[in-house]
């Protein structure tokens, strides 16, 4: 082989980076000496550009095709050797370099055309991939909403902009707004995202729209922490990364993320060997709403042969296994309590009016009686006529007054002319008919109560200043019903609270009551089964002939209300006389045991009264277990219920303390410390199972979680609830 | 064959201590609750552009920007760096979205043909070298010519010496087609003796027909087809050489529009 064949003087200069190549060398033919022209044509349609000299033409084909020819040029300047054009192929640098700007520029338009569910493109991807993705909603969800808001944009599943698929429950809430439903206008249009890229987001805002925390939601733990200053806010998408798929697990928290804040003592990769001790009292911190002693229900109650039947088999048969969650609720008073403690609830009455003794007839009127002090019926609200016409004249009292009304309503004869007698002279008949005058005795020798002096702004001693707001309520009552009770408990109590506590009073009722007040009659209740009933459940309104008496059933809202006030700052409660006030809350709340109700037999009286009851209220009376605030301790009782059995293990972790002095809690005074009934849990139960040994979970977030008090709001339940085909 | 010259390993433990320092760092930014992705992107995205000066610097040969090698072996050092920095970034091997994973299918695309590529770059030069003369891609073709006049001319030298068309018809019947273009691609590509033994085999062939003087035209005839199947090994390597960036460069460039994007929708919607 010639290896000088390549030498510059016999083979042409090899140009790669030009754009063409000689059309005779791609079809593996010899290529001309002059190759292609930067334009793509043929240059070498001839040997040679032949040169003038300025007296002829000159060959000047090169060294390499072979030198001057023979023959020379043509007379007019073309070369002699003429070849039929090639057509130039493009070299294969120049190829390369068009499809690279090929393969950019159809990235470009592919990003252009698929950014979004309004181009053409996108959609019909959309529907080629996803038919049943691409319904009424997908095609119609690029214009506006019909709320006139910011653009709806809504983007087909095959989108450039969606970056992966949402979680089932965040994809289901963005289907009717999309992207927008978090991203708010956010590229929406161009001036939106020229803006939207040069400025920050944080979606936190929007992710706190649904989820509530207690606290600042941008703060680790949600807690409003005292040595956090200076720290970057904390974003939800940090831990929290959508767009992962819709099985991705986005609420996961590896260990190592909570130890590299919380304190050395905290940084341990085993929980059955590492794990700190539980607290003293874990987990009974604080007392429940119920104060249930089971030493003393277990151990001397339900061995009573009174009540041995009505024992309850095990802990499922209070425990509402079907509840259990973080606690495993009690069932309804109804269900489990009433057999016992029904009869104990409307065992005492509350007594709302008392009719009190007294020495002045009711029934005297100065428009019927001149010489009377009574005021006047204007004052009083009741006429003569009105209470006849409500009660009747079937009394005898009744039926004197409707004589007095007849002989008012007759005129006046003119007085037979009495010529004996002296002027200013009393004559003996005149004596006789006042002496005929009875003096008036009150029925009833009750004296005014409590409730009576609150309701009525009166001293119950005094029967002379009590008598007229007394007479004015009961003429009413006899007339109007319970109006004038509500009137006056609104005025002492706020507005609605006569509707309140005389809910279930009977107008009649109250009419009957008022009647034989006026006729200066015991009052027999027409019907008094009610009033027993009451008293063995629903609540009720009584009389024992001379009071209106309330028996209160199981939740019942005027007692809670009293005793609502009572246990707070009720300012109309405040302002009474202080003796008053203890008056009408011994009514409710006696020290010695257990008032109207019987409320507080079973309910906390306060909660405030145990150091870390962080069930209880700051005060007041504890109805229901309050949602339990134990921190960031995340225990659900499903799975353990699940796996061992209902009711089958509980005293497996939860085991009875009997010697716990459980009843010092009801004396407790403040700054005390809750005793439970139950012996504390320690780490070691949980670790007989917890461990690595036995396969089970042991990370941080099994027990723990991040989030303090998290929710949702409503308006995001009422969207899942929506959007489930069964509702 | 050195897979790794010393600068190399030089720089690929150099990338190897960068890939830890910020593994460290994205760690520590994840732990403390914070947003590794955008530290680990940026710095992704800055070995991606650096990957890509590669092609500006070999457009820009006559400026002194160093060496070829040494920027080779930037190039692919940085390439084994962006795939450890890309799986720190993603967290995963296959993204979820539809972009991401055009993104993602771009990335393995230019990740795989890279490789592909540096194999081929390491192997091919060295059987370029044993193949015999090294010719430029682009005068392969001439080449090719070159021969196939010169074993024409033979076959007519041996027509008007001889006078028999014995050769000539096995020429035309036969050795035409071999002499029109490379032949036996994929053979020569992976090595092969496929095209030698398919001459030896004509050469045997043919020999029981031709009488003394023939015997020195054929001789000289498969020297020149013996001279061609070198030239088809070379351009069968060369091809490879320089075809398998087909599939790295023009893939590169999407990835980086892609990329970009990825940095506009990111910065519009999430940071």
């Amino acid at each position: 082989m010639d290896a000088d064949r390549f030498g510059h003087q016999v083979s042409r200069y090899e140009r790669p980076n030009f754009p063409y190549r000689c059309g005779r060398a791609a079809i593996w033919g010899r290529p001309c000496a002059r190759g292609p022209l930067n334009d793509g044509k043929c240059g070498g349609v001839s040997e040679c550009e032949p040169y003038f000299n300025g007296q002829g033409y000159e060959c000047r084909r090169s060294p390499a095709a072979g030198g001057p020819c023979r023959q020379g040029p043509l007379p007019d300047g073309r070369c002699s050797i003429q070849r039929p054009a090639c057509a130039p192929r493009r070299t294969l640098r120049s190829q390369r370099r068009r499809a690279t700007y090929l393969a950019a520029l159809i990235s470009l338009v592919a990003l252009i055309g698929f950014a979004g569910a309004q181009n053409p493109l996108s959609t019909i991807v959309a529907d080629l991939m996803a038919p049943a993705v691409s319904s009424e909603g997908d095609r119609a969800a690029d214009g506006a909403g019909d709320g006139g808001g910011p653009p709806v944009v809504r983007h087909a599943r095959f989108s450039l902009l969606n970056p992966g698929a949402l979680t089932g429950a965040h994809a289901r809430f963005t289907e009717e707004r999309g992207c927008a439903s978090c991203h708010g206008d956010v590229g929406a249009g161009p001036a939106q995202w020229l803006t939207g890229v040069l400025t920050a987001h944080d979606m936190s805002e929007a992710c706190s729209q649904c989820h509530l925390f207690s606290g600042p939601p941008d703060s680790p733990h949600n807690l409003a922490l005292a040595d956090a200053g200076g720290a970057e806010p904390l974003r939800c998408s940090f831990c929290h990364s959508e767009h992962k798929g819709a099985e991705a697990d986005i609420a996961a928290m590896p260990d190592a993320r909570c130890h590299s804040c919380h304190e050395a003592a905290l940084q341990f990769s085993s929980f059955s060997r590492d794990h700190p001790a539980f607290g003293a009292n874990y987990p009974y911190r604080g007392p429940t709403a119920i104060k249930y002693d089971h030493n003393r229900h277990r151990g001397i109650h339900f061995l009573d042969a009174r009540y041995q039947e009505r024992a309850p088999a095990g802990c499922h048969s209070c425990h509402d296994m079907d509840r259990a969650g973080l606690k495993v609720p009690i069932g309804s008073y109804e269900a489990m309590c009433v057999d016992c403690h029904g009869e104990q609830i409307g065992s005492q009455a509350l007594t709302l009016v008392t009719w009190p003794y007294g020495e002045t007839d009711p029934l005297t009127f100065p428009e019927l009686d001149p010489d009377s002090e009574a005021p006047p019926a204007e004052e009083v609200g009741v006429s003569a006529e009105d209470l006849i016409a409500a009660c009747g004249s079937d009394s005898d009292a009744l039926a004197a007054l409707q004589e007095r009304l007849d002989a008012a309503a007759e005129p006046p004869a003119e007085p037979p002319a009495e010529p004996d007698a002296e002027p200013g002279v009393e004559t003996a008949e005149d004596g006789e008919e006042e002496e005929e005058e009875e003096e008036f005795f009150g029925e009833s020798e009750e004296d005014p109560g409590a409730m009576d002096a609150f309701l009525l702004d009166i001293d119950p001693t005094d029967d002379v200043e009590y008598w007229a707001p007394y007479r004015s309520l009961m003429l009413r009552m006899a007339v109007q019903g319970k109006a004038p009770l509500e009137e006056l408990l609104d005025a002492r109590l706020g507005e609605g609270a006569g509707k309140l506590h005389l809910a279930s009073l009977d107008q009649g009722f109250v009419k009957a009551f008022g009647c034989a007040w006026a006729a200066n009659e015991e009052f027999e209740p027409e019907d008094d089964d009610e009033a027993e009933e009451g008293a063995a459940g629903a609540a009720a309104w009584s009389s024992n002939g001379f009071n209106l008496e309330y028996r209160a059933a199981h939740g019942d809202p005027v007692l809670r209300d009293w005793l609502t006030r009572l246990m707070g700052a009720d300012p109309a409660l405040e302002a009474l006389d202080e003796e008053l006030r203890e008056e009408i809350r011994a009514i409710f709340l006696p020290e010695t045991g257990d008032g109207v109700g019987s409320c507080t037999s079973c309910h906390w009286l306060d909660g405030s009264a145990f150091e870390g009851g962080g069930e209880a209220p700051a005060s007041g009376l504890v109805w229901k277990d309050r949602p339990s605030d134990r921190g960031p301790v995340l225990y659900d009782h499903v799975p353990h219920i699940n796996l061992l059995g209902r009711g089958t293990w509980c005293l497996n972790c939860h085991q009875l303390d009997k010697e716990a002095p459980y009843g010092a809690n009801f004396k407790a005074e403040a700054g005390a410390s809750y005793v439970s009934n139950f012996k504390p849990i320690d780490v070691g139960t949980c670790a007989d199972c917890h461990r690595a040994e036995e396969g089970v979970r042991q990370d941080c977030l099994t027990c723990h979680e991040y989030h303090h008090d998290p929710s949702i709001r409503e308006r995001m339940q009422s969207h899942e609830a929506k959007s489930q085909p069964d509702n | 064959m050195r897979v790794l010259s010393r600068a190399g390993a030089l720089l690929l433990l150099l990338a190897a201590a960068a890939f830890a320092a910020l593994w460290i760092a994205a760690r520590q930014v994840w732990l403390e609750l914070g947003d590794p992705a955008l530290l680990t992107g940026y710095c992704l995205l800055a070995v991606m552009l650096l990957l890509a000066l590669f092609t500006a610097r070999k457009r820009l040969s006559m400026v002194p920007l160093g060496r070829a090698s040494v920027w080779l072996t930037l190039h692919v050092v940085g390439g084994l760096l962006a795939v450890a920095l890309y799986w720190l970034h993603v967290g995963a091997f296959w993204p979820t979205g539809g972009y991401e994973i055009v993104l993602a299918l771009l990335f393995y695309l230019v990740v795989v043909s890279g490789a592909v590529g540096f194999v081929i770059q390491r192997v091919c030069p060295t059987r370029l070298t044993r193949s015999g003369e090294e010719v430029i891609y682009e005068r392969i073709p001439a080449e090719l010519s070159r021969l196939r006049d010169r074993a024409e001319a033979v076959i007519l030298a041996c027509a008007e010496k001889s006078g028999s068309d014995t050769l000539a018809r096995h020429y035309d019947e036969v050795l035409h087609w071999y002499f029109q273009k490379p032949r036996f691609f994929f053979g020569n590509v992976f090595g092969s003796l496929q095209s030698k033994h398919w001459l030896e085999n004509q050469s045997r062939a043919l020999a029981r027909y031709l009488n003394a003087s023939e015997r020195d035209f054929q001789r000289e005839l498969y020297e020149l087809a013996e001279a061609k199947s070198e030239m088809d090994s070379q351009y069968a390597l060369q091809s490879l050489m320089k075809w398998w960036l087909f599939c790295h460069v023009p893939p590169s460039a999407a990835l980086l529009v892609f990329a970009v994007w990825h940095l506009i929708v990111v910065n519009l919607y999430a940071i």
